[in-house]
């Protein structure tokens, strides 16, 4: 559909003010990261006056700021792996087999997100404690992946059912059992799902802070946002390492984001939400 | 919008966290009382030779940048006794004690923990502590200053040690109390009024004073009229609550009328305030705040700061007949109640708090932090006896107001704030905002500690 | 697709067991704690035993028939909340999808543009959006005062404090709504619009009749989660307003939460089952809507 000049005038003008509008925040932080803490309370407008690195500086000698990372990628990735291997084995199960208990099934995947997480804290701190596993990532790895779970099956559900299942049945001819067929046939099939499942999960995992907070206790372990939380107190919100901090936060966040970015739209769109 | 957003909390939310086991050795000491060394005073306990080799663990509640210098005096400490490390964690203060008691509650809380004054007396209620009543020579209180060292005493027995103390001040801009016409800080409301109107531009964000939205800075108002938060026994029972009382719904009202909206702006911001209130204050557009010892660090890194003497602090005004108060806030150490199985571990542990809050540790935090010591000798340092500023502290802590050593005090100010919020908003007058606190803290802060 | 039980199970067996102990176990604990009294005080610890006792039925009664004088109208506004947001989620997203699924050049980087919410950490940006907001310092009050416009306290006026948490809510939301609706926009077979086009019928009429049916599934499943979703979320009242002032802008959430931070156990649990029976409900009640038209 070729369009005419004044739509297309249009069109820019529309997507202009809504790409600055969902920008906006985020480029404010990043400019504020550059500030001296004493002109971040200001009435003035200055986007770049006194740039400085300062904030960066102390971020990265103040706490462990590389060891918080590094304790968020294992947690993330770990989470990711988990919640993507486990997604997929069931979502595979509810899309091509037709037993008992299916629907009953992904009805429980959906109402499995419409309980607060928060109501959840106490009871699971109790359990970890049981199991040892308070101060360790595995407890967080276990709650963000079976938290991204849910919403990672019914997508990947959805996925799976518009690959026809001709290509299993030509596999099991060759002799793949059902594991099999799964493997090698499917999995590569599904890479634009994986990937957003994937991305999904790894968000869920980084962005988290009160599970992260509760669970985690010693400053070695703590992953970003909980370290982060260290700098602050209610009588000191230090926003020029705060708003640094975010920026570095979301650096790899971003980095997954473009990589997983093509993927998104038609990961999405092939069955993704299809209901 | 994504759906893991329903669990992400705030820094500020509950942290309920189990602490890894302290990995002291546990000799097979009997446990009886330790005797201490006669003497009491820092010096000769730092040179005891101690019995207990390997690590104490402490929680502290401090930001990174103060931790430092209290780092430093770990250090000195752990030279003078080899073969003991003080393994020094830091914790958010928000939550910090449901942390503790989580972790006291599952033998996993550390050997020392930096309590908040109002903690304290919950943490010994519920049996969380160490009773040091025996650990320490007869006299030993003495030298630390009385409303302080009171905090860390509940139902008669000692509990820990007063780390340091505060309470909120009037701090005012010199040069533009001058251009207000007065000579010094104001010394009533009702002074700081009628000088504050002329400095006050509300539109162009020049403020004779600020308010915060946040109930703890609103007690003065509350005291300066004659009123009261609630009063409590000896026992820690809670005997009356005053914070609905008359006077102090005067006060309140005072507040509205005479202060917000005059000289200081009726607008808000809940959750930033703290920054605005700095923000404008070492900018030089504020003539007046209150504000605590915590914050002059922080404060005199503002412009209008950078001659100190410009700086002015001073109690908090009185308001009708004389009258004033400020919440007295502060910090203890404190030793949880497993140490206790060891003997040996216990005198190490007196042995290290004997050293910190001795004078000249404290003076060591208060020329490098700015916090006001609790041991008196401290105040008579050099670098101490000599700095302005700590000395101006002193007279607003005479005339600061103690707090009742209420078993979960703490949990007041949840509602408390609540509704001075929607008092400020103008949802509730002063006396709905207050009744609905009063009826709050009866039924349930003051639940099972209201006197018979 | 074939029958074959066991297979099945095998492969499902790994997360339903990690749900039983993440989400069913403490979900259960949880339930029980609603028949009970049990908070900070009375709950047994190491240091002295539990003194809470049964008392059946009564916190879901105290809150549903009002007895609990919050919950009406913290309800109230978290369905105001929810149906506001929704609402701009969906138009305003698939107004977006619909300028995007056009070809012209940017067209990819204005999508990533646009996806920025979703992909940055949602405390961050809330973090952010409450600095704008602030009275005496944030951008949007300098940013006016340039055009001679006077300060607004934004986060403590009304109804200003009720309208910038939706703000900020909305902008969160929209990425994912745009994208599903590309998503289904660009499986809508192109020949439906030229079989349209030659029988002479307007944009208008094209979008009316062929675009929004066809995108009917994505539609009702994308509106179903946004409602849970949106219903949930903790981070923004939290950190924009922290439910204030005076607890008048907190969702169901945020005010359950506030009540486990008190000791309040029995009682937020009770809230926590009363929401999650609420959105259940009304998952049934739609999901039976959607099947029947």
């Amino acid at each position: 559909m070729k369009m005419s000049r004044r739509h297309l005038a249009l069109t820019h003008v529309i997507l202009i003010i809504f790409a600055i509008w969902s920008v906006f925040p985020v480029f404010w932080t990043l400019v504020t990261s550059f500030k001296p803490e004493s002109q971040i309370f200001t009435t003035q407008i200055k986007i770049i006056d006194q740039p400085t690195l300062q904030n960066y500086i102390d971020l990265l000698t103040r706490g462990d700021f590389v060891q918080w990372a590094l304790n968020s990628l294992f947690v993330s990735i770990v989470t990711t792996v988990f919640a993507v291997f486990l997604a997929a084995t069931c979502a595979y199960a509810i899309s091509r087999f037709r037993f008992r208990g299916r629907n009953a099934a992904m009805y429980l995947f959906l109402v499995a997100q419409m309980f607060p997480a928060v109501i959840l804290l106490i009871p699971l701190f109790a359990i970890f404690t049981n199991l040892k596993l308070i101060n360790t990532p595995w407890a967080l790895v276990l709650s963000y992946a079976t938290f991204a779970i849910p919403f990672c099956i019914l997508m990947l559900k959805s996925f799976f059912d518009t690959i026809p299942y001709e290509l299993e049945e030509a596999g099991r001819v060759d002799g793949l059992g059902p594991f099999g067929t799964f493997w090698r046939i499917v999995i590569p099939l599904s890479v634009p799902g994986l990937a957003v499942t994937a991305f999904f999960a790894f968000i869920t995992a980084w962005n988290e802070f009160l599970f992260a907070r509760s669970f985690l206790t010693s400053e070695e372990t703590f992953t970003l946002p909980v370290g982060m939380a260290t700098f602050i107190d209610p009588f000191n919100q230090p926003w020029g390492l705060l708003t640094a901090g975010s920026v570095l936060i979301t650096i790899p966040v971003m980095i997954f984001f473009f990589l997983a970015q093509r993927f998104l739209i038609s990961g999405m769109t092939t069955g993704g939400v299809k209901g | 919008m994504k759906r893991h957003l329903r669990l992400a909390g705030l820094v500020a939310g509950v942290a309920i966290v189990a602490a890894a086991c302290s990995s002291g050795t546990a000799s097979t000491a009997p446990s009886k009382a330790p005797a201490s060394a006669a003497a009491s005073s820092a010096a000769s306990a730092a040179s005891t030779e101690l019995a207990y080799k390997g690590e104490l663990t402490y929680w502290n509640t401090m930001r990174d940048i103060e931790a430092v210098e209290v780092q430093k005096q770990i250090d000195a400490w752990q030279a003078l006794h080899p073969g003991i490390t003080v393994k020094m964690t830091l914790t958010p203060f928000d939550g910090a004690d449901k942390k503790y008691e989580t972790a006291a509650n599952n033998k996993a809380a550390p050997d020392i923990f930096r309590s908040d004054v109002g903690w304290t007396s919950g943490f010994a209620a519920q049996g969380m502590l160490l009773d040091l009543t025996s650990s320490f020579p007869a006299d030993f209180g003495k030298q630390f200053l009385a409303a302080p060292f009171a905090t860390s005493t509940y139902q008669g027995k000692q509990w820990g040690l007063p780390q340091v103390t505060d309470a909120l001040g009037l701090m005012c801009n010199k040069k533009v109390l001058t251009e207000a016409g007065l000579t010094a800080a104001p010394t009533s409301w009702d002074e700081l009024v009628s000088a504050g109107t002329k400095v006050t531009n509300l539109s162009a964000q020049k403020y004779g004073f600020y308010m915060r939205g946040d109930s703890y800075w609103s007690q003065p108002f509350i005291w300066g009229w004659g009123g009261y938060l609630f009063e409590a026994n000896a026992e820690g029972k809670v005997t009356s609550i005053g914070v609905n009382s008359a006077e102090s719904v005067n006060g309140w009202t005072y507040l509205k009328d005479k202060v917000l909206g005059t000289v200081a702006p009726a607008t808000w911001d809940f959750k930033t305030d703290y920054d605005n209130m700095n923000a404008g204050f070492k900018a030089g557009t504020t003539m007046c705040i209150m504000q605590g010892p915590w914050a002059v660090a922080d404060i005199l890194k503002g412009a209008a700061f950078a001659d100190k003497a410009n700086l002015v602090v001073a109690p908090i005004p009185v308001g009708v007949n004389g009258k004033t108060g400020s919440p007295v806030g502060g910090h203890n150490w404190v030793v949880g109640v497993d140490v206790g199985t060891n003997a040996d571990k216990t005198a190490a542990v007196v042995n290290f708090l004997t050293f910190m809050t001795g004078a000249d540790q404290q003076a060591i935090l208060a020329k490098s932090l700015g916090l006001l010591p609790t041991n008196i000798a401290a105040y008579a340092v050099p670098d101490v006896a000599s700095d302005p500023l700590i000395n101006q502290w002193n007279a607003v802590m005479a005339a600061a107001t103690n707090r009742s050593g209420v078993p979960g005090a703490q949990g007041i100010y949840d509602s408390f704030t609540k509704n001075y919020q929607l008092f400020l908003t103008g949802s509730s007058t002063a006396k709905e905002a207050l009744d609905a606190t009063a009826n709050t803290w009866e039924t349930t802060v003051f639940k099972n500690q209201m006197a018979q | 697709m074939r029958s074959r039980g066991w297979v099945a199970w095998a492969f499902m067996a790994p997360v339903l067991l990690v749900m039983a102990l993440i989400v069913f176990y403490p979900l259960a604990i949880g339930v029980f704690q609603t028949f009970t009294n049990i908070d900070n005080l009375n709950q047994g610890t190491r240091f002295r035993p539990p003194s809470w006792e049964f008392v059946g039925l009564q916190n879901y009664i105290d809150i549903l028939t009002g007895k609990d004088t919050k919950f009406y109208p913290v309800l109230a506004w978290t369905v105001v909340w929810t149906v506001v947001n929704v609402f701009f989620h969906y138009t305003v997203g698939l107004g977006l999808a619909l300028t995007l699924n056009q070809r012209f050049r940017f067209r990819t980087g204005y999508r990533m543009l646009l996806l920025l919410p979703w992909a940055v950490p949602a405390y961050i940006t809330a973090i952010a959006w409450l600095f704008i907001f602030n009275g005496e310092y944030g951008l949007l009050n300098n940013i006016l005062g340039v055009f001679g416009v006077p300060r607004v306290a934004w986060l403590s006026t009304f109804p200003w404090y009720y309208i910038m948490p939706i703000i900020v809510n909305v902008w969160l939301g929209i990425p994912f709504m745009m994208v599903a609706l590309l998503g289904g926009l660009q499986s809508i077979p192109g020949d439906l619009y030229e079989a349209a086009s030659m029988d002479g019928a307007s944009r208008l009429q094209s979008f009316w009749n062929i675009t929004l049916p066809q995108l009917r599934s994505v539609s009702s499943t994308v509106i179903l989660l946004g409602c849970i979703w949106t219903f949930n979320i903790f981070v923004v009242i939290y950190f924009i307003t922290g439910g204030g002032p005076g607890g008048k802008t907190d969702i169901l959430v945020t005010y359950t939460y506030n009540g486990f931070t008190l000791g309040q156990y029995a009682i937020a649990a009770t809230y926590g089952v009363i929401i999650f029976s609420l959105l259940l409900v009304f998952s049934a009640v739609y999901r039976r809507a959607a099947r029947e038209s």
